[in-house]
Formats: structure tokens, sequence, C-alpha cells
């Protein structure tokens, strides 16, 4: 197993509402803010392939299983990026697409709202694990997930009903036109606020598979 | 302005993103624990520089003549032997890059540093790093001495004659097509004035070739387009304003310029044309209004 680092853009959401996410709940599918308690049962009919691959190529499409008018509306998943490299035969080299470049346009709405980034991490196997919610998947690694995905440079890992508060770092809000402004000075974005979750964060380097001896 | 507004695009959007690039290319080092390589600089810069020929052109500018020089540093980095058979040398690749972006930013220096050693390396050259080859020495057919750029050019032709039917660039349009404007550039420009029947047929030409690339382009951006996310987003390959296609497109409009009979001529025919190739001549006109009044200063010192 890995932990995968990532970054999640939200857009709008406020310092207390961010706060609220990183100590309480953590980040959690539309599906889950929708229904409110989620049916345990359905968790793993929802978390399917077929499913996925609508989270990630036809999101803004009508469900054909839960009749809403969108499948983002009720999807039980969670996009995030750790961004992507992109192959260019024409020019004979490689692309690099940066996450956080990627997270700051969708938390801002492409630099026009206010909106926040959250720093955090999700566990993955480096293979196909589509029903287990504990693990998300790397649907960015083309030698994993070899369909063809029109919107493969976000360079995105899907995470599964919730990513929960230990797993999230800190939180950056931004303001979109000043974010655009810093890049246009030639300098990085400032966040209007940051959030560091003190209280539950579990560092990943803490987990890491190294047994001390007793002394 | 117009440009954007031709390609589908919203200028306020494109802004954001031409400064976010452009922005990007510099501090995204302080991101990156490793060293920021300089092919990451020209890629984001070359990116920056397409959105900004679509809606500010002086900042298209200079954005391809800072990519320019990332991509000159990336040249001077790579290892100089990394060939096969298929596939360019990296040093070649990346100098051809630079000196397509020298050109969109107006900068003939590393054009005419690098044309005269090209003509020797064809052998490894890929059909897209051939086709470069062509549209940046392309642009010194009209320079005073065009000599050895016409043989380097009709060298390079000649070696890859067989390959007239691939697809070459982001573009992946058919190397024959590039070819065919080259042959066009040449005899426009060896033959000197011509009248009567004669320039009638090299307008003719001019005119079919004006056609078939402009239908060629539509085409491309149109299935970029069809995915809106990509295009506004700029996750498409193809960037709005190809820097491979401003430099034939600079390359056709002087030999327009040559051959046809009168402006009235030139607006006729640019009339017919696709939005697509008109948001491209938007920024094409651009650069040869700042030629015009280069050579105007130049007369004027002589006067």
């Amino acid at each position: 197993m890995i932990f995968q680092k990532v970054l999640k853009g939200i857009i709008g959401i406020s310092q207390p509402q961010a706060r609220a996410m990183l100590i309480g709940g953590g980040i959690t599918c539309n599906w889950w803010r929708k229904v409110n308690l989620l049916p345990a049962n359905e968790i793993p009919v929802r978390l399917t392939q077929d499913n996925l691959l609508r989270h990630l190529s036809a999101y803004d499409q009508p469900d054909p299983i839960t009749g809403s008018a969108t499948f983002g509306e009720m999807t039980p998943f969670i996009s995030t990026t750790a961004g992507a490299v992109e192959r260019d035969p024409a020019n004979a080299q490689n692309w690099q697409f940066s996450a956080f470049l990627t997270a700051l346009a969708f938390a801002t709405d492409s630099f026009r709202q206010q909106g926040a980034i959250f720093y955090g991490y999700v566990n993955v196997l480096g293979k196909k694990s589509v029903v287990m919610d504990e693990f998300a998947e790397e649907t960015r690694e083309l030698n994993i997930w070899t369909e063809f995905q029109p919107y493969h440079p976000e360079g995105e890992i899907v995470a599964k009903i919730q990513i929960p508060s230990p797993h999230l770092e800190k939180v950056e809000g931004y303001d979109g036109p000043s974010a655009r402004a810093r890049l246009n000075a030639h300098k990085l974005p400032v966040p209007l606020w940051i959030e560091q979750n003190t209280s539950h964060y579990v560092p990943p380097e803490e987990l890491s598979n190294v047994r001390e001896v007793l002394l | 302005m117009q440009a954007a507004k031709l390609l589908d695009l919203n200028p306020e959007a494109v802004r954001a993103y031409a400064e976010a690039y452009e922005g990007f290319s510099f501090v995204a080092r302080d991101l990156r624990r490793e060293e920021h390589p300089a092919w990451l600089r020209a890629n984001y810069l070359a990116i920056a520089a397409s959105y900004w020929s679509a809606v500010d052109l002086e900042r298209g500018r200079k954005c391809f003549e800072m990519a320019c020089k990332a991509a000159l540093e990336q040249a001077h980095q790579s290892p100089p032997e990394t060939a096969s058979t298929d596939h360019p040398r990296g040093q070649m690749l990346w100098e051809l890059r630079a000196a397509s972006m020298a050109a969109c930013a107006r900068i003939p220096d590393p054009l005419q540093n690098l044309a005269s050693r090209w003509g020797e390396q064809t052998r490894v050259l890929s059909p897209s790093a051939l086709m470069l080859a062509l549209v940046t020495a392309g642009q010194l057919v009209f320079n005073g001495d065009h000599e050895t750029v016409t043989g380097i050019l009709r060298h390079l032709m000649h070696s890859a004659h067989a390959l007239e039917h691939h697809p070459a660039g982001n573009l992946q349009l058919p190397l024959g097509l590039f070819f065919e404007l080259i042959e066009q550039a040449i005899s426009t420009q060896i033959g000197g004035e011509s009248r009567g029947s004669d320039r009638d047929a090299r307008f003719r030409a001019v005119r079919d070739w004006t056609f078939q690339f402009s239908h060629r382009l539509s085409e491309r951006v149109a299935v970029a387009q069809s995915n809106r996310n990509h295009w506004h987003r700029l996750y498409s390959k193809l960037l709005p304003l190809e820097p491979e296609a401003i430099c034939a497109l600079l390359i056709w409009a002087r030999t327009l310029r040559r051959t046809a009979r009168n402006t009235q001529e030139i607006r006729s025919l640019s009339s017919d044309l696709s939005p697509t190739m008109q948001a491209y001549l938007e920024t094409v006109k651009d650069v040869l209004l700042d030629e015009d009044q280069s050579s105007r200063r130049g007369q004027n010192l002589e006067g």
C-alpha cells in the first residue's frame, strides 16, 4: 500500500466551513451530502467500475441508475489530484501538469471565485480495488486504468465516500482574482487563510512499515 | 481579442489562463523540491504565449521570446547524442522549437544562427522536427541573402521526399503541405517580380494552398474544440494558436504579398477563410505590421 499525497480544490467554501471539515467529518462525497445517513448496504452496489468511469468522463450527464439530473449530484466518489504526465509523441517528449495549478483552477472556478485547497493523502494499492471504500483509485495511472480518459491531464486520484479528518493536513483559502494577480506578477499565490489540522492529522511518514526494536 | 472570439474562447478566461501559466512558469520551482527544469518552463511559457496571442499580441510576443530562451537553455542541457533513426537528437528538437518560437516573437537571431546547421542533420529528423525546420528556416527565404537558406530547404525536402504524406507536428498536417508552401515561397522569391499569366498561375497556386490549409486547420481545431473542458482548460495537446501554424502562415503571407495583383485580391481571398484561419491571421497581421514599420524606419534612415 502507498500513502499518496493529494490536493482537493473546492469552490466557494468559507474558512469556518473548511475548518469544520478539516477537524470534523473530513471531505465527504456528494451522495453523502444528499443522503445522510448513507445506506451502508448500498455502498458496495454503487462503488462499481462503470460508475467510476461515469464519475471521470460523464460527470455532468444524467445518471441512468439513480435518475438524478447529473451523475455528479449523487456520486459516491471524490475527485482529487496529484498531477499528471502526458505523452506527446508528435514532439517526442512528455508534459507535466501541475497538481497545484489544477486544484487552484478548480477551487476558484478558473480564477473567478473564492475557494479552498485541501492538502492530504489517500491510500492506494497499485491495483484496482473499486468496491473497497478504504482505498482510492489511481485512475491517472494508465498501466492500471487502461481505458481512455478524456480528462487524464487532471491527474485524478479518486477517493470514495469520505476522506477522513486524520488524512487531511491543512486547508488553504484562495481568492481567484488575487491568485491570478499574484501569478501575473510572477509570484506564488498567497492563501487568504490557512487552517492546520493539529487535532487529528496523522502524518503518513509515521505509519510506514518500519518496526523499531524494544529497547 | 478578436482572435479569441473567432476561436470560440472567452477572452477574459483566456487572459486568466495566460496570466496563470506565464506566472506559474516562474514560481513552479518554489513548489518543487528538485530543480525546475528548463523544458518545463519552456512548456508553460509556450502555453501562455499561445493564449496571449489570442488576446494581447504584444504580451504573446514577449512570452514567445521568453519561451524561446528557455527552449534554447534546454537545448544546451540536452545530451548531444540521444539519437536513434526514428527520433531527432534532443538538443536539435529543442533548438527547432526555440527557433519556431523566435519566429513568432519576431526575433531573427536564433533563426539565422541555427538554420545553417540543420542541413547536415536531416538523417535524424522525425517528420515533426522536419516540419519545424522547414517553417522556421522558411522565414529566412525573404531575407536579402536567401541562397544559402534556399539550398538548405531544398536539401531538407529532397532528403525527406518519401515522408510527404506523413502527418507532422501538433496539427498533424501532411508534410507535403509544408513542402508545397516552401516551394511556392522559393519560386516567388527566386522568380522575382512576375507579370501576366506567370503571376496569375502563382497566385492560383497560393490560393489553392490557402484553402487547403485553412480547411485542414479548421478540422484539427474543431476536434479539440469538441471537448470544451480541454479547449478551455488547456488540456488539449493542440494550443489555440500553434507556433508551427503561425510560422507557416508568416511564410504564406509574405508569398501572397508578392504574388497578389493588389490589396483587393488579398482581401477577397482572406474574407472567404474559416474563422479559425482568420484568428491565426490576426496574429500574423500583427507580425507583418511590425515588419513593415521596421522596414519603413530603415528606408527613412537611408533616405
